[in-house]
């Protein structure tokens, strides 16, 4: 596999801003200059400066205090869903390929059923039948993110169950779930973790899509700080300005990070696209 | 091929771009307003309201700017000695849309028919039989009735014409300047101009009537000039067509009150000085300018000031807003933060508070407000918005509810005082009771003295306020904006009338 020294510079460099924006958010909560939630009706809809750095809400709260309080809602969230989703799909996918049969049928036929809905229609059902929340939202799309995983751990189980290492395992008389782990895991782990970082962005764009909606956290959370300031889009633009490039700069970063790691990790697969 | 494909692709999308530039024409015959569309008969029950804005049904009765009943469709009325019979002469020369005949009889089929379909109006109304006899109808009552005239206001009491249902049985055929021609589902309803109306030619030939779901849309719609005018936009909108060149708004203040009720058998909530409290940490001067962008009259009386039965003298217990005054007075009384934790606690149990709203304008803010304001009291309280808080205020599973109301309905005191402060009031979340307050309500269900009924609408307010077991916050004024070239439209206080027979477009 031949990655170019330009390539790998990028994933450092990308890697890098994703590692310090994820540790950012942690602390950004507390580095904000006013609290998040507190409501000042005597500094309702102040524009940018002097302050409040990006300006206030309808109810007078500090905008920028509210980006840094929702940084950790919204990217955590989003990791939180690619990570959820990741894990029980790549169980079930691995179930299905290696058992094959009825199970896999069956796995399979489940999984075609969850496909075929659009995945944010479903995602909204499942959070409105859950009722609001940020842990119902991130439950709701990893609900409906993890068929991905399973589809594509699958075929890979599939091709490597005929390769020669893991016949001559099974010859060896190892137990089947200690080929999975040892031999055929391992092997498939590329693809999934390229799926995962490109399924960050997306991650991302449906949790603030639910809160927009306000089908997920009432507190400080970018897409719902979208929903409050709309119907004020014309008179105070920054109410909405600020969030939406918060949300459009992280989406981009997750984006090239995603494309990065798979022209490293997956050179072949760079015409995939998810199904998200 | 590929630039085949590129070609077509920047094609279809010139064209869709010329697609939104479209502007809908409006003509002057035509008024376009953005509002709730449904069904117009007023025995369909929950949107009963919907024959009468459009000015499809009219009733017997209707109430001016100050919320007095006036004759409407009627020469005249009296009521016999015992209070049990009215007597009810019609105008003459009135028909329906279906050139039908407008008489006693036609009336009194119309009632019959509203209260065998509706409870609340056969609730409200009362009726035991009635007589007809040409244009004069005879009707006698259950009981003893005062606000038979009132009721008779209520977008139920309109007069269809029940010879002409359609084929589902709805009654869409009424007194009304303008008939229905078209309606299709949370969309639209098209209307023509009945030029047999009493009053006069309708100054516009046709309506339609948008149902814009989305409140920025509808903004968005008007500023295009798609609609004419339109209802129920958001606050935040207002200032988009108030005082904007092309554009001008109606408002009335209205009976809706904004208010807080206390779930009162729960441990805080249920004592009166925890309320008080609570009260001392509403800013409602701030959220009717605020929050509700000006729309709001702040009220501490149940009933707004200009009405007989409102006014602030009535609840002289309710505090302030006083966030230092509220910390003294829970330190006073055994609430303290012994823990340290941010959290104040009463005999060991830490405050806190869930509170319950829904999303109509002005409530979703005046939690948060209210929420931030509790926790600098030491009070953790959150705040859930639900779509409606009806099954969770039944279920008790709540501490505090904002809630919006209108408390005037039929210009008359009673049913709101009934169904919110009666002990097992359907309205009564909060499980208030108090045998003096029932005692006053049931001499005011069967007064007949308007006098007497203003004195003790105003007594029962006193005596729920005293214990601040409620909080009322503001009034709320109502709204339309429209184009400045349309006539005859404005917004009524009692919100059951909007289109008229002189509604157009200059």
């Amino acid at each position: 596999m031949n990655v170019s020294p330009g390539t790998k510079r990028k994933l450092t460099v990308l890697l890098t801003i994703f590692i310090l924006l994820c540790i950012f958010s942690l602390f950004s909560g507390k580095l904000a200059p006013h609290d998040a939630e507190f409501v000042d009706l005597s500094a309702t809809k102040q524009p940018p400066g002097g302050e409040y750095p990006l300006g206030t809400d309808g109810l007078g709260r500090c905008i920028w205090s509210r980006i840094l309080a929702g940084a950790s809602s919204s990217i955590f969230a989003s990791l939180v869903i690619v990570v959820l989703s990741m894990a029980f799909g790549c169980a079930v996918g691995i179930v299905s390929g290696y058992s094959g049969g009825v199970v896999d049928e069956v796995i399979m036929r489940i999984v075609d059923v969850f496909l075929a809905f659009p995945g944010i229609v479903l995602s909204i059902a499942v959070a409105g039948m859950l009722g609001p929340g940020l842990k119902n939202g991130v439950l709701a799309l990893a609900a409906t993110g993890w068929t991905q995983y399973a589809r594509l751990i699958r075929s890979y189980v599939l091709s490597l169950r005929q390769e020669n290492f893991v016949k001559a395992a099974r010859l060896n008389g190892q137990s089947g779930i200690s080929i999975l782990i040892r031999h055929i895991f391992p092997n498939a782990i590329r693809p999934v973790v390229v799926t995962g970082t490109l399924h960050l962005s997306g991650a991302m764009l449906g949790i603030s899509g639910l809160s927009f909606l306000g089908l997920s956290s009432s507190s400080a959370e970018w897409g719902s700080m979208l929903s409050e300031g709309r119907s004020l889009m014309q008179k105070c633009p920054w109410m909405v300005l600020y969030p939406a490039l918060a949300i459009f700069l992280v989406t981009i970063l997750f984006n090239l990070l995603g494309d990065s790691v798979r022209d490293v990790l997956d050179p072949s697969g760079k015409n995939r696209t998810l199904n998200n | 091929m590929k630039k085949t494909i590129v070609v077509l692709l920047a094609l279809m999308l010139v064209l869709s771009l010329c697609a939104c530039g479209g502007q809908q024409k409006t003509d002057h015959d035509t008024f376009v307003f953005g509002d709730y569309v449904g069904n117009v008969d007023p025995a369909s029950g929950a949107y009963a309201w919907v024959g009468m804005r459009t000015g499809v049904m009219e009733s017997l009765f209707k109430f001016d700017e100050k919320l007095n009943v006036q004759k409407n469709l009627v020469e005249d009325y009296s009521v016999s000695d015992d209070g049990m019979t009215w007597t009810i002469v019609l105008k003459k020369g009135i028909t329906f849309q279906s050139g039908n005949a407008f008489d006693a009889e036609a009336v009194k089929a119309s009632l019959e028919r509203t209260c065998s379909m509706q409870a609340r109006a056969d609730g409200e109304l009362k009726i035991a039989s009635m007589e007809a006899d040409g244009l004069t109808l005879k009707i006698t009552t259950r009981e003893p009735n005062p606000t038979l005239p009132n009721c008779m206001c209520d977008p139920y009491s309109g007069i269809v014409d029940v010879k002409s249902l359609d084929a589902d049985g709805n009654a869409t055929i009424g007194t009304g300047p303008f008939k229905l021609v078209e309606y299709v589902e949370n969309e639209r309803m098209e209307l023509d101009a009945y030029d047999g109306y009493w009053q006069g030619k309708p100054a516009s030939r046709h309506i339609t009537i948008r149902s814009i779901s989305d409140l920025d849309a509808s903004s968005l719609a008007l500023q295009k000039g798609e609609l004419d005018a339109c209802y129920g936009l958001s606050y935040d909108a207002r200032d988009l067509f108030d005082g904007v060149s092309g554009f001008k708004i109606s408002q009335a203040a209205t009976s809706r009150v904004y208010k807080i009720y206390f779930n009162h058998e729960h441990e805080f909530t249920g004592d009166p000085i925890f309320r008080k409290a609570v009260c001392m940490a509403v800013d409602r001067d701030s959220y009717a300018t605020v929050l509700v962008n000006g729309a709001g009259t702040p009220t501490k009386s149940t009933f707004p000031a200009a009405t007989a039965f409102g006014g602030d003298e009535l609840a002289a217990n309710t505090p302030d807003y006083d966030l230092e005054g509220a910390k003294a007075l829970l330190a006073e009384n055994g609430y303290a933060d012994t823990d340290g934790d941010g959290i104040i606690e009463k005999d060991g149990k830490s405050v806190s508070l869930q509170i319950i709203t829904y999303g109509r304008t002005g409530l979703p803010q005046s939690s948060q407000a209210l929420a931030s304001a509790l926790k600098q009291l030491g009070i953790d309280a959150t705040v859930e918005q639900l779509e409606s808080t009806e099954e969770r205020a039944n279920a008790g599973t709540y501490d505090l509810s904002v809630y919006a109301e209108v408390t005037l309905p039929t210009g008359d005191p009673y049913s709101y005082i009934a169904s919110n402060y009666k002990t097992g009031g359907i309205q009564n979340y909060g499980k208030y009771s108090d045998p003096e307050v029932d005692a006053l309500i049931e001499e005011l269900a069967v007064e007949f003295d308007a006098d007497r009924r203003a004195e003790l609408a105003r007594q029962i307010d006193t005596l729920v306020l005293a214990d601040n077991n409620v909080c009322n916050m503001y009034h709320l004024n109502m709204y339309m904006a429209m184009k400045d070239t349309v006539e005859d439209l404005v917004q009524s206080p009692v919100d059951y009338y909007h289109i008229t027979y002189q509604t157009r477009v200059k």
